[in-house]
């Protein structure tokens, strides 16, 4: 009996050895599917000239070689504007975009959330509505505003309009409905906190990996960023716009390309493997149970 | 007493809005109306800037009658939306399921899962496309689109198969592909989802013998339907405002030949057919959805 308990606790379920293998085999099968075109980038980019043009293509890289990361590399010291400006510009531009709308959007969800105010609802189908109208057009109307407001060319430009985000407003509110029982702010607010300290020290400790997948979303967002439209000053353009200047030779980049390709990868996979305990473990930790 | 604490949550909840608002207002709503008024007009570029001379519907009247793709690509897109979405939805949840077990190797598959979200996007993706070898592959099949075609045909080639076989496994490849890319999102807000769920509930169940197929219906299903909701619009969103969308890419075509006139009347009709389309979804599952009372 005792032994019957134990076996089901944990996976809930007793699952036939079959069962297993099967979903395991579905996980790889899906896996390697996800995988495919990060371990095709990172072969591309070892792969000398003679591989790239090899006919018919390899997957896999015979003789692997970082001259394609050379090359790009004496590409970028040939430039006007010495490499490490865009570096700067795209490192502050990512770092303070993600702090702003972290705060921003966490305040907004907040209070989209468990607030009570008119309005309320309206900006909760507002939000709904700009995820489904991400469309160039706004991009014209947008260059208009920031030229107007005398922005073009400045950091502002690439850091103004995420204020505008939605996705990361609508995620946050979704987390944080489910994660965080009403009655714990109900409990807190007639305690007599203010709604300052009750986001502050009750929701964001325990929404602490909810922020985390924000964040991340976030600066991957920030990073990818061209600011193409709104930068055509050298010194202000940021490393995707560059690097997409780099390679533009077509057939003859080929393989520097992918070496870009691997380089503005690793920020934000950084970012990820530093963040990833709390984003993939998730809600488990927070302690909050009903 | 009551009443203060109303008005001082009102007052506070509306404050922490307003940063986000500005945002939203001049961003969002200030060009989506902008936008409207391009959409019966005709601009003309003077070099005081853009000039707008109302048309009526000219616009949208050329869209509808006279440009031959517009009404099939969409018709097209919301054709592959309904294959599609439900497909997705349930992929990602079957997932989530499963990593949402205790396993090995449960760390190293959430990661696998969530990778290509952060790198997928944007100027990675562009580098990736415009990769030579790809293209010339690729060259034989139009409106492909991703990786998939690619490196999948490119992959089988170096293994040996034989270019015909090729041809019938990469449009399978190219929407598994797709599916598994677009899982990464919606993925993560399930997982987050299913941990809510309390254990207890599930305690009592198996106490009371019930199958995991019981409790998957009966606990989990009900208690995580309200993310349902929230990931089939963000699916839906997604689905139809990626960039590899046909229409989007449509209307960027238009925009790129500074046509923004007419790409913002193409814009406004396909988000009007978009917002019904999400309108209806979201009545047909709020109605399902169970929301707990405390």
């Amino acid at each position: 009996m005792k032994n019957f308990f134990k076996a089901q606790v944990g996976n809930g379920v007793n699952r036939s050895k079959f069962g297993t293998s099967m979903i395991f085999l579905f996980l790889i099968v899906l896996s390697i599917f996800m995988m495919f075109p990060l371990v095709y980038s990172i072969m591309q980019s070892l792969k000398p000239y003679e591989e790239i043009f090899a006919f018919p293509p390899r997957f896999f890289v015979h003789n692997p070689s970082f001259d394609n990361y050379r090359n790009l590399f004496r590409l970028a010291d040939s430039l006007f504007v010495p490499f490490s400006r865009y570096v700067f510009n795209s490192v502050s531009v990512a770092v303070i975009g993600t702090v702003v709308y972290v705060i921003i959007a966490s305040m907004a969800s907040y209070s989209l959330a468990f607030g009570c105010f008119k309005g309320k609802n309206i900006i909760s189908d507002l939000i709904v509505k700009a995820l489904l109208f991400t469309s160039p057009v706004t991009a014209v109307a947008q260059y208009l505003i920031i030229a107007k407001l005398h922005m073009l060319n400045t950091y502002f430009a690439l850091l103004l309009p995420i204020l505008a985000m939605p996705f990361g407003v609508f995620l946050m509110r979704q987390f944080l409905i489910q994660m965080i029982p009403v009655s714990l702010i109900e409990a807190s607010r007639i305690d007599g906190c203010s709604e300052f300290r009750l986001l502050w020290s009750v929701v964001i400790p325990v929404v602490k990996p909810a922020i985390m997948t924000l964040i991340l979303f976030t600066f991957q967002n920030l990073w990818n960023n061209t600011g193409a439209g709104f930068i055509y000053d050298e010194s202000h353009k940021v490393l995707p716009s560059v690097m997409n200047e780099l390679i533009a030779g077509g057939i003859s980049r080929a393989g520097e390309g992918a070496a870009a390709t691997i380089l503005l990868m690793l920020p934000p996979v950084i970012i990820f493997f530093l963040t990833q305990r709390q984003v993939l473990e998730t809600m488990a930790a927070s302690g909050i149970k009903e | 007493m009551n009443r203060n604490l109303q008005a001082k949550k009102s007052r506070a909840g509306f404050l922490f809005c307003i940063p986000f608002l500005i945002g939203i207002f001049l961003f969002f709503l200030k060009p989506a109306l902008t936008s409207i008024i391009y959409a019966f007009s005709v601009l003309t570029f003077t070099p005081e800037g853009l000039e707008t001379t109302f048309v009526g519907f000219r616009n949208f009247r050329q869209a509808l009658f006279v440009d031959p793709t517009y009404v099939r690509t969409i018709v097209e897109s919301v054709r592959d939306m309904v294959l599609r979405v439900p497909v997705l939805l349930m992929l990602s949840l079957f997932v989530a399921v499963i990593l949402n077990q205790k396993f090995k190797g449960r760390l190293f598959f959430r990661a696998v899962f969530f990778l290509p979200v952060i790198v997928v996007n944007g100027i990675i993706m562009e580098i990736l496309q415009s990769d030579f070898l790809s293209s010339r592959i690729m060259a034989g099949d139009a409106g492909s689109s991703l990786f998939a075609t690619v490196d999948s045909s490119e992959m089988l080639l170096s293994i040996g198969f034989s270019p015909d076989l090729i041809e019938v496994l990469i449009p399978f490849a190219h929407s598994i592909f797709n599916l598994a890319w677009s899982s990464g999102v919606p993925i993560l807000m399930f997982l987050a989802a299913l941990q809510t769920v309390p254990e207890a509930l599930y305690e009592v169940a198996r106490i009371e013998g019930a199958t995991g197929w019981e409790q998957f219906w009966k606990i989990t299903f009900p208690s995580i339907s309200p993310m349902i909701l929230m990931n089939t619009i963000y699916i839906l969103a997604d689905y139809f405002t990626t960039s590899t969308n046909p229409v989007i890419k449509l209307i960027n075509q238009q925009t790129g030949n500074m046509r923004f006139e007419y790409a913002a009347g193409l814009s406004w009709m396909y988000f009007i057919v978009v917002g019904a389309i999400v309108a209806l979804v979201l009545i047909f599952i709020d109605k399902h959805v169970v929301y707990t009372v405390e």
